[in-house]
């Protein structure tokens, strides 16, 4: 599969290069806008894996939410944008010393491990799967994280409507 | 030929298809849409240009390609350039889990250049099982277009008009996102085309009308239509996010907005009129015609809602934005909770009927 290989060196690239920006960029408002399209890339992974749902929930939830959040946080911020954060280095030697052991280290750990490829077939349809196991083995999680969405839910329209109320009194 | 060439073919052609139907689609409905305001408003409307305003929206993109590109100098060059790009990926995107006609039973058929078929043809570009989890996504993406854009132009109208544009996105996904989930509490599964299917076997999810309405409002919010168009409030904002933009990249603007109007219509129709579905006829029984029939019929109900979605624009006045927070927050939101619970409750009380 020449063109499965081909797309999924585009796209982690892609991730790469976000992912690099994120880190690197001066301007905060760059870094907000690479973050989104990393986990957009990342989503295009998760596709790789054979993991559709986790993909469609990667993006409605980071994608969809927490970029607009971040994104929210940086243009009601006043001048932060225009803000470029400079780079103080002080030991130069010492980090480039320690950062490069760290690499090194990262690298011996990638080239020792033997890492296990999955022999199984993905499963045909996995959300099915995937609800079936919320339902049994996981079904104490999946009820208390369901319970504090809709608690959350329905916290925030109370107090949206409660703020006329207590101007009143 | 062997089964992944003819998959990839078949994937191209399909992808084309798609694409062709949404961009011409798009000249279609700036034309339906300048004519019928046109005659709301008592006038003639664009009526000259090749056989009574038929090339009009041609002529149009003909002029906004061959004008002077301006980049104002102020502007951040960089996301100035992407932002019309990310608005419109996304509303040629979400085009590829609609379902727009019957499985094709061409298995066993030998078709010239591509030899004998090895499986039946899917009406749909891209058939993954969590379809409704895909479209979701994709449109909730739409948003950075509006914000990168409005950020990139560096004025206040802009800015305004994309802050605006991502709280209200943000407001009406939640409903959107729960009336969605009485269609799939309905069906049991996200794919569109199981969804479709249970809907021929069953009851068009129409009858279920609260969930229906919601998903109908909020989709007018997603897409930045009146009465939900405060992102570019000609009185207050100039023209909000794209005030600044001028040629091809205010045309692909343009694109994206109707685009997501025709993707938003087809998917309104796949869940709650029952798809490419004709009551009371088995398609199945009348071969290749049903096939043309059924996707003829899915078209006419696409091009309904496309029509609506015109008619509430020039009919309706604009919210203020405190009322249109208050709409999604104080009223939509609870009713779709209750929505939810009652379907369920609803559901558990049928179910001999349903199964």
């Amino acid at each position: 599969m020449v063109i499965a290989d081909f797309a999924f060196i585009l796209v982690a690239a892609f991730v790469l290069i976000c992912a690099c920006v994120v880190v690197f960029h001066n301007k905060i408002i760059y870094s907000a806008f690479a973050l989104l399209f990393c986990f957009f890339g990342v989503a295009g992974l998760y596709v790789f894996l054979n993991a559709e749902f986790l993909a469609g929930t990667q993006l409605l939830v980071y994608v969809g939410g927490i970029s607009v959040l971040i994104l929210f946080g940086i243009l009601l911020t006043k001048n932060i944008e225009d803000l470029t954060s400079k780079e103080v280095s002080t030991q130069k030697i010492f980090g480039g010393l320690i950062s490069v052991t760290f690499l090194g280290g990262l690298i011996y750990m990638v080239n020792s491990v033997d890492w296990k490829v999955s022999t199984p077939k993905p499963i045909e349809n996995s959300p099915v799967e995937i609800g079936k196991l919320f339902m049994s083995d996981f079904l104490i999680p999946f009820e208390i994280a369901g319970v504090l969405l809709l608690v959350a839910l329905i916290g925030a329209v109370v107090i949206g409507r409660d703020t006329d109320k207590d101007l009143e009194v | 030929m062997d089964i992944a060439t003819q998959n990839l073919i078949f994937s191209v052609l399909k992808v084309a298809l798609v694409i062709k139907v949404l961009l011409l689609g798009v000249t279609m409905v700036i034309l339906a849409e300048r004519r019928f305001s046109a005659f709301m408003q008592d006038r003639l409307g664009p009526n000259r240009t090749f056989y009574g305003g038929l090339g009009q929206s041609f002529a149009d993109g003909i002029k906004l390609i061959l004008k002077e590109d301006v980049i104002p100098t102020h502007v951040d060059k960089l996301t100035y350039m992407i932002a019309p790009i990310v608005m419109m990926t996304p509303a040629l995107m979400t085009g590829a889990v609609i379902p727009f006609g019957p499985t094709i039973p061409i298995a066993g058929i030998s078709l010239p250049f591509i030899g004998e078929n090895l499986t039946p043809l899917v009406l749909q570009v891209a058939d993954i099982n969590v379809g409704l989890l895909y479209f979701v996504a994709i449109a909730s993406i739409g948003v950075y277009g509006i914000v990168m854009g409005g950020w990139a132009q560096n004025n206040k109208y802009s800015l305004l008009g994309a802050l605006r544009a991502s709280a209200q996105m943000v407001s009406y996904e939640l409903p959107m996102g729960l009336a969605l989930v009485t269609v799939v509490l309905m069906s049991g599964s996200l794919s569109m085309n199981e969804i479709v299917a249970h809907q021929q076997e069953t009851f068009w999810y129409v009858l279920n009308f609260p969930a229906f309405m919601i998903f109908l409002i909020t989709i007018f919010a997603e897409t930045n239509r009146l009465p939900f168009d405060l992102a570019e409030c000609e009185q207050e904002l100039v023209a909000g996010y794209h005030t600044e933009y001028s040629s091809m990249k205010f045309g692909m603007f343009l694109l994206a907005e109707y685009g997501n109007i025709i993707t938003s219509s087809a998917l309104v129709v796949t869940l709650f009129f029952g798809g490419w579905d004709i009551p009371f006829v088995d398609e199945s029984a009348l071969g290749l015609f049903g096939v043309i029939l059924s996707m003829s019929v899915f078209g006419l109900k696409t091009s309904i809602f496309i029509f609506i979605f015109i008619w509430v624009r020039w009919s309706l006045p604009r919210f203020r934005y405190d009322q249109l927070m208050n709409v999604s927050w104080k009223g939509i939101l609870p009713l779709s909770i209750l929505t939810v619970v009652g379907t369920a409750v609803i559901m558990v009380l049928l179910k001999n009927f349903y199964h």
